[in-house]
């Protein structure tokens, strides 16, 4: 009995000092989760990991966690922790992605966090449209540029082609002597599979051709000359083999990297991917961008907005700015060293105005080029709508349809406009 | 009377020793009862619950953005069956089925019959066999899609380099070479079970009957055709039923090597589900396409258990 009434005092006297150690600990360490697809990607895992660790150095009062998937499930898996209650704290969104969770009304208005006057202070107004959604900023881009043009300066150089194309004709001269010149290089790695990839290189060859998929008021008005004429300059580069079938964003940068395509679209830290797809650490001088080329001399250049951005995930409690949270989103986009050490290693541009003027950023024209035209960039059509993904898919389908020779231009052209329009009516 | 005596006594005592064995019995059906139940609530929880659920949901117009559902009736399943596409979706998933339950079928025959043959490594050769139902389905869908690229795969670089081909084809950007490709990988990672069914089913066969036949005068491929397939055809039937249910329910192999596409050619049910759940947050569509689907896959289900209860009648 005496054993018994000693071992019963021992244990709870173990118990309550481990509730207290933990609760000492707990009040002591506030813990952050981060999630997003960058810190499991190969080539940005070691500086999201400095990130953090930088981080957790210089908050001792704080610990940031990585929670990571691939970029292809990290919308769904946000989505299902959130309707499941546990949401992370801070998260990474693809640019095109803010529609949903604003639907969902699952993320904190960044203007009540850090004050409208501090985030205007810092970053563009411009740029930090891109984050607001009626008003409200739910999120910060945390870098921002758009899907722009590559080529590989050695497939140039053995297909002669000495200088780069501005407009279509040329751009179609270009491509004429690589395949002739280079045999077994794809001319233009346009994405032919992948509709969400299919959709945004779509589209910004729609708006060179001077058509849309949207009026200002929401109007499907996709069915027109212009689409046509883009379906049709489309085909016939697949039927000269100047395109490529079964090729998406993933493949192009593999063979890119490989000096096995000419031209292919793709976003700024396409430099890094080939650096690191190639093995090669010279692998840059073969890099080069250019504003897409366009019809009409003198028109503007068009490339689909794209970017990242950084959002805080509602919790229980509001958050505030001294919440270690908001500590960190501030780590990540306002104190200097992290972006620009981020643009060093990725090649990602920086979003505030301080970053951007930074030296190691305006020397860099590979960067300050490719921020020219992405001066001109729009969004994504389809991104105001809360099923863009089921849209994305329509244009996908419907282009997709056109190179594999299963519809006429004209044909996909109304269907499209038929399938968008009944997809708007859905949710207006 | 003695008799009528000892049988009067017997009719009065009779319902003793029955009600004792109805005791018994009752005691151990309530014992049986209880242990089943875990089972039961796991029955209940894993499969009555979602199915309901999925029932109820098919019902509703319901998203995993808002969650509000608002019921619909059947409207659901009005929009499924005026759609063209969902008559696409489901001719997909018969054509992958029926085509992928035939190839794997045919060949897991065949490599039965020929393990089931004496030689030097047949040990070896089975237990290699077995290699594509041992990998997980994402790995030999990545494999398939790889070696079916038509920039960089193997299976071009084979064609080509001894001159079948004169240039290479891009398998996954047309409808048919895409729905042949799922249907060879599906077809290649169940070979093994199809393979193990059949190798089982002919070790069973007599070798006197077969010497007998041979006596007769029957050659080869009369031994195949009279004594052989007829003894494995109740081993046939339940290997299709069972292939088609597991073909029907595929998605993962698909998935990872087609998306769906091009153009849906390879969007099958399964495929169609997870796109409308987790790509449009479509659950309330999701879930009246997953009924489909349910249906769909009942008609192999039962004629599976009336062949499986028709047996247990047989040997009772």
């Amino acid at each position: 009995m005496p054993i018994t009434r000693t071992l019963t005092r021992t244990l709870t006297a173990v118990a309550a000092s481990a509730a207290l150690l933990l609760g000492g600990q707990a009040a002591a360490q506030e813990t952050v989760l981060f999630a997003g697809w960058s810190g499991e990607e190969q080539a940005s895992k070691p500086i999201i990991e400095w990130m953090i660790s930088s981080f957790n150095e210089a908050n001792p009062d704080a610990q940031v966690t990585w929670l990571g998937w691939p970029w292809g499930q990290t919308q769904q898996q946000l989505v299902l922790r959130h309707r499941s209650g546990q949401a992370p704290d801070v998260a990474q969104l693809d640019m095109s992605w803010l529609q949903t969770f604003a639907v969902m009304d699952a993320l904190v208005d960044l203007n009540e966090v850090f004050g409208r006057e501090f985030l205007e202070e810092r970053i563009d107004p411009g740029l930090l449209a891109l984050g607001e959604v009626d008003g409200r900023q739910l999120a910060i881009p945390w870098t921002t540029a758009s899907i722009g043009m590559l080529a590989n300066e050695e497939v140039l150089r053995q297909a002669g082609v000495e200088s780069l194309p501005t407009t279509v004709e040329e751009f179609e001269a270009a491509l004429e002597a690589i395949r002739a010149n280079v045999p077994g290089v794809v001319p233009y790695g346009f994405s032919t599979k992948g509709n969400s990839m299919i959709s945004a290189d779509f589209q910004a060859w729609l708006w060179t051709f001077g058509g849309e998929i949207f009026d200002a008021d929401g109007n499907v008005v996709v069915d027109s000359p212009a689409t046509v004429a883009t379906l049709e300059w489309l085909s016939d580069l697949m039927d000269r083999g100047l395109l490529a079938r079964d090729v998406d964003r993933f493949d192009a940068r593999t063979i890119y990297a490989r000096h096995g395509v000419g031209f292919y679209d793709d976003a700024i830290m396409a430099r890094s991917i080939a650096r690191s797809n190639s093995g090669d650490e010279d692998f840059d001088e073969h890099v080069v961008a250019l504003p897409r080329p366009v019809v009409e001399v003198g028109a503007d250049p068009r490339s689909v907005a794209w970017g990242h951005h950084l959002v805080l995930f509602k919790q229980a409690d509001a958050v505030t700015a001294d919440d270690a949270a908001a500590r960190f989103l501030h780590h990540l986009v306002f104190d200097d060293e992290v972006p620009l050490a981020y643009f060093e290693d990725q090649g990602l541009l920086p979003v505030t105005r301080s970053a951007l003027a930074a030296e190691v950023v305006r020397e860099d024209e590979y960067a300050t080029g490719w921020a020219a035209f992405t001066a001109t960039s729009r969004r994504n059509e389809t991104v105001h709508w809360p099923n863009a993904a089921q849209m994305t898919d329509v244009i996908g389908e419907e282009v997709q349809a056109v190179l594999l020779g299963q519809k006429e231009p004209a044909r996909a052209a109304a269907d499209m406009a038929r399938r968008l329009g009944a997809l708007a009516d859905e949710v207006r | 009377m003695a008799s009528g005596a000892r049988a009067g006594h017997v009719d009065d005592v009779a319902p003793r020793p029955v009600g004792r064995r109805g005791g018994l019995r009752r005691a151990e059906s309530r014992f049986g009862f209880l242990l089943a139940v875990p089972a039961l609530i796991a029955f209940g929880v894993i499969i009555l619950y979602p199915l309901l659920r999925a029932l109820y949901m098919s019902l509703h117009r319901d998203s995993l953005l808002v969650p509000t559902p608002v019921f619909i009736g059947l409207q659901n399943f009005q929009r499924i069956f005026q759609d063209p596409l969902a008559l696409r979706v489901w001719l997909a998933s018969v054509t992958f089925v029926a085509l992928t339950t035939l190839v794997a079928f045919v060949l897991g025959l065949t490599w039965a019959l020929l393990l089931n043959q004496r030689f030097r490594g047949q040990g070896a050769l089975r237990a290699l066999s077995l290699m594509p139902w041992v990998l997980p389905s994402t790995v030999t869908g990545f494999l398939w899609v790889w070696m079916f690229n038509g920039q960089y795969g193997v299976i071009n670089a084979f064609l080509t380099r001894f001159g079948i081909l004169d240039e290479p084809i891009t398998w996954m950007a047309t409808s048919g070479g895409a729905m042949g490709a799922v249907i060879i990988a599906r077809a290649w990672t169940s070979l093994p079970w199809f393979m193990a069914l059949f190798l089982a089913g002919v070790q069973t066969l007599s070798q006197e009957q077969v010497e007998a036949a041979r006596v007769d005068g029957a050659g080869n491929l009369a031994v195949l055709w009279h004594v052989t397939l007829p003894h494995l055809s109740s081993t046939m039937v339940i290997a299709i039923i069972l292939g088609s249910i597991g073909n029907l329910q595929l998605f993962d192999i698909i998935y990872v090597m087609t998306g769906g596409g091009p153009v849906r050619a390879t969007t099958v049910l399964s495929i169609e589900v997870y796109n409308q759940a987790f790509r449009t947050w479509n659950s309330g569509m999701a879930s009246a396409i997953g009924v489909l689907w349910l249906l769909t896959i009942a008609v192999p289900v039962i004629y599976y258990l009336r062949l499986l209860l028709g047996r247990n009648v047989e040997r009772g």
